[in-house]
């Protein structure tokens, strides 16, 4: 709650002429009641023991001036209620061995008041007694007065207390009216000089007069906001030409951000472009290392067709010659010869002929559509060629080559085992797998020697509805640190021109987009105390 | 015992003659009225009455009580002892009806007293001789 100056400064005054007024009517009232009756009571004391003594003299001395006169002198009082003369007689036991006191009222004056002498003193009256002894009786005076004077001198202060009490508060109020008003102005002046100010107002001025604390404190805010005003001026200059330095410095940095915008689009442009070159070069040397592995696959049957067209050709010479010759009995043997072979011959052609379609099949493109495939002759196939492959290279390659198929997802004859796979997709990932098997076992083989003996392992497994095919080598292992990247499209650790870094990346892609899952754990676990070696690849495919 | 006995005796009788000393009550000339009977007196001695007839104060004068005649005054007009005659003066001091009365050594301070004081009235063993007084009979008697 928001609680003006002015309104704080008549609160404070009210306050004290309020506390003021308070004392003026009822304590110093009440104060002044104490002492006046105080007073009153020595008066009425002092009154009952000259009664009292005016008494002793008359009856010891027989002269009752005194007692005239200290009578006369208590009657002028107004408030006088009576004044009785108490004998205290001594009552003795039937057996003379105790006595009490007994009081007995002898005269009173007036007559017929109507107050004993039990009567003790009240609001309304007060009640004083003096005792004298004589040798003729003793006694007291009991002096009752009433306290009427008391209360009307009460009211008389009272009243003049609360004439007083106005006439401070009207006084006070003036005064607090007046004060409120000499300071609160030139407060207000500047409170509302400083939410001007507070608003951006600088040309605000507090004009004000006083010669005091106030006065001072307005000279102090016009200085105050002078040296504001001039601040700010400069403070607007320097952001000013902030602002022209800042838009310049954003203008070159647009223009910097737009070259450097159009070099990233060109940097980009080229390297999709070498992408695009390098997945060629991928393929390229995958269809290559295919090409190598089913002309060596063609080979074989080749030699066969061959060496067995030339047997065939020298049987017939042979067969001509002996009929020429009229010998018949050689000629059936001939015949017998010339069909076997000639059954090889076409024996080896057709297998001459699949093999050149299974080329044919993997230089076309994938068609992208699932079918169902024998996952076990797939592996088996490309583990074949991988083979091939790898001997093309390098005639010395030799592993341990181990192969655990899962019977039940072999195919028969209704087709029962097959999964639905791409299956050129597929075969190209397991090709590569074993390519990268071989090169690990390879490079071992060159660091450790004779003792080292180069094993690699294809398996497949049925779990859950699940088939997982697995390549496990024994090669030099892919380091902790890089595990995490070799699916990363171009990572290889290969050394330049032996690998693209895509083989691994398009191998998770294919199996990612067969729903499946490609991982890898290497290096394997401690063999014999020795350091975990080789790699492992899983294929999970749902 | 017998020497002491008659000494004694005579000492009391001589006492009791004293104190029934004839007594002439003497007043001024103004207020006063001439003769009273003795219960009137009595009641003018208690107090009991404030202003004479005329208008003026009664002011009594008596002799100190412990003069004979005030002794005297006590058991013939009060017939009380000196001390109870005290106490009721000082009961009509006290009542302020008549202003108490006034003691004397001598009846001659008491006749001057009487002479110069208007409604006053007093009580005294001797014979009234001074100016503007006069005996007030009572009963008819110049002394009782």
């Amino acid at each position: 709650m928001f609680i003006g100056v002015k309104t704080k400064i008549l609160l404070t005054v009210l306050a004290i002429v309020l506390l003021f007024t308070v004392f003026s009517l009822f304590y110093f009232p009440t104060l002044q009641r104490k002492i006046l009756l105080t007073n009153y009571k020595s008066e009425i004391q002092n009154q009952a023991k000259t009664i009292a003594l005016g008494a002793s003299i008359a009856l010891s001395e027989q002269n009752f001036k005194g007692l005239k006169t200290a009578m006369d002198f208590v009657k002028e009082n107004e408030e006088l209620k009576f004044v009785t003369l108490i004998q205290k007689d001594t009552i003795w036991n039937p057996d003379s061995n105790g006595y009490k006191i007994e009081d007995k009222v002898v005269v009173s004056y007036p007559e017929d008041q109507p107050f004993g002498i039990e009567q003790a003193t009240s609001d309304s009256l007060i009640i004083m007694k003096a005792p004298f002894r004589t040798n003729i009786m003793d006694g007291e005076i009991m002096l009752g007065v009433s306290t009427n004077s008391i209360n009307i001198r009460q009211r008389k202060i009272r009243i003049t207390a609360l004439l007083i009490s106005a006439a401070i508060f009207l006084v006070g109020m003036l005064i607090g009216l007046w004060l409120s008003r000499n300071i609160s102005k030139p407060v207000i002046a500047l409170h509302k000089a400083a939410k001007r100010v507070g608003e951006g107002d600088l040309s605000s001025e507090v004009k004000s007069s006083s010669k005091d604390e106030i006065g001072e404190l307005a000279i102090a805010f016009n200085n105050m906001v002078k040296d504001i005003k001039k601040l700010s001026d400069l403070t607007l200059e320097q952001e000013k030409d902030k602002q022209q330095l800042l838009a310049s410095q954003n203008e070159a940095l647009e223009k910097q951000v737009e070259e450097r915008t159009r070099e990233l689009n060109q940097s980009l442009v080229d390297l999709k472009e070498a992408q695009l070159q390098l997945i060629q070069s991928e393929k390229m040397a995958s269809l290559g290392e295919l090409t190598a592995g089913i002309a060596h696959e063609i080979q074989n049957p080749l030699n066969f067709v061959n060496n067995f067209s030339e047997l065939n050709t020298e049987l017939l010479q042979e067969l001509q010659e002996e009929l020429a010759v009229g010998n018949t009995d050689n000629i059936k043997p001939i015949i017998t010869d010339l069909i076997e072979n000639e059954k090889k011959i076409a024996h080896h052609g057709k297998r001459a002929d699949a093999i050149v379609k299974g080329m044919l099949q993997h230089s076309s493109r994938s068609t992208g559509v699932k079918e169902p495939t024998d996952i076990n002759a797939l592996a088996d196939e490309y583990l074949r060629l991988a083979l091939h492959g790898i001997r093309a290279k390098d005639k010395s390659f030799n592993a341990t080559i181990k192969k655990d198929f899962d019977g039940s997802l072999s195919a028969d004859e209704a087709g029962i085992g097959t999964i639905n796979i791409i299956p050129q997709d597929i075969g190209k990932v397991i090709h590569n797998l074993l390519l990268n098997a071989f090169y690990a076992v390879t490079e071992k083989k060159k660091q450790a020697g004779d003792e080292y003996e180069p094993t690699v392992s294809i398996s497949t497994k049925k779990t859950d509805n699940k088939i997982q095919i697995k390549v496990k080598d024994n090669g030099i292992g892919i380091p902790p640190q890089i595990v995490d990247k070799i699916f990363q499209p171009f990572f290889t650790t290969k050394p330049t021109g032996q690998g693209t870094g895509l083989g691994l990346s398009l191998s998770y892609d294919i199996v990612k987009a067969h729903g499946g899952e490609l991982s890898v754990r290497s290096p394997l676990e401690k063999v014999d105390g020795k350091e975990g070696e080789g790699a492992e690849f899983l294929i999970v495919l749902s | 015992m017998k020497n002491y006995l008659i000494p004694l005796l005579l000492l009391v009788c001589i006492n009791g003659f004293s104190q029934n000393s004839e007594l002439t009550v003497i007043g001024n000339n103004n207020g006063v009225p001439s003769n009273l009977d003795f219960a009137n007196l009595q009641s003018v001695f208690k107090g009991n009455q404030a202003k004479w007839t005329n208008g003026d104060k009664v002011v009594i004068a008596v002799m100190k009580l412990t003069t004979n005649a005030g002794k005297s005054t006590c058991s013939k007009l009060y017939m009380m002892s000196p001390a109870d005659v005290t106490k009721l003066w000082v009961t009509v001091s006290i009542k302020g009806i008549i202003d108490p009365p006034v003691l004397f050594n001598t009846a001659g301070e008491l006749q001057t007293f009487v002479s110069n004081t208007r409604g006053a009235i007093g009580i005294m063993d001797a014979a009234v001789k001074a100016p503007n007084t006069k005996t007030v009979l009572i009963g008819g008697k110049g002394t009782f």
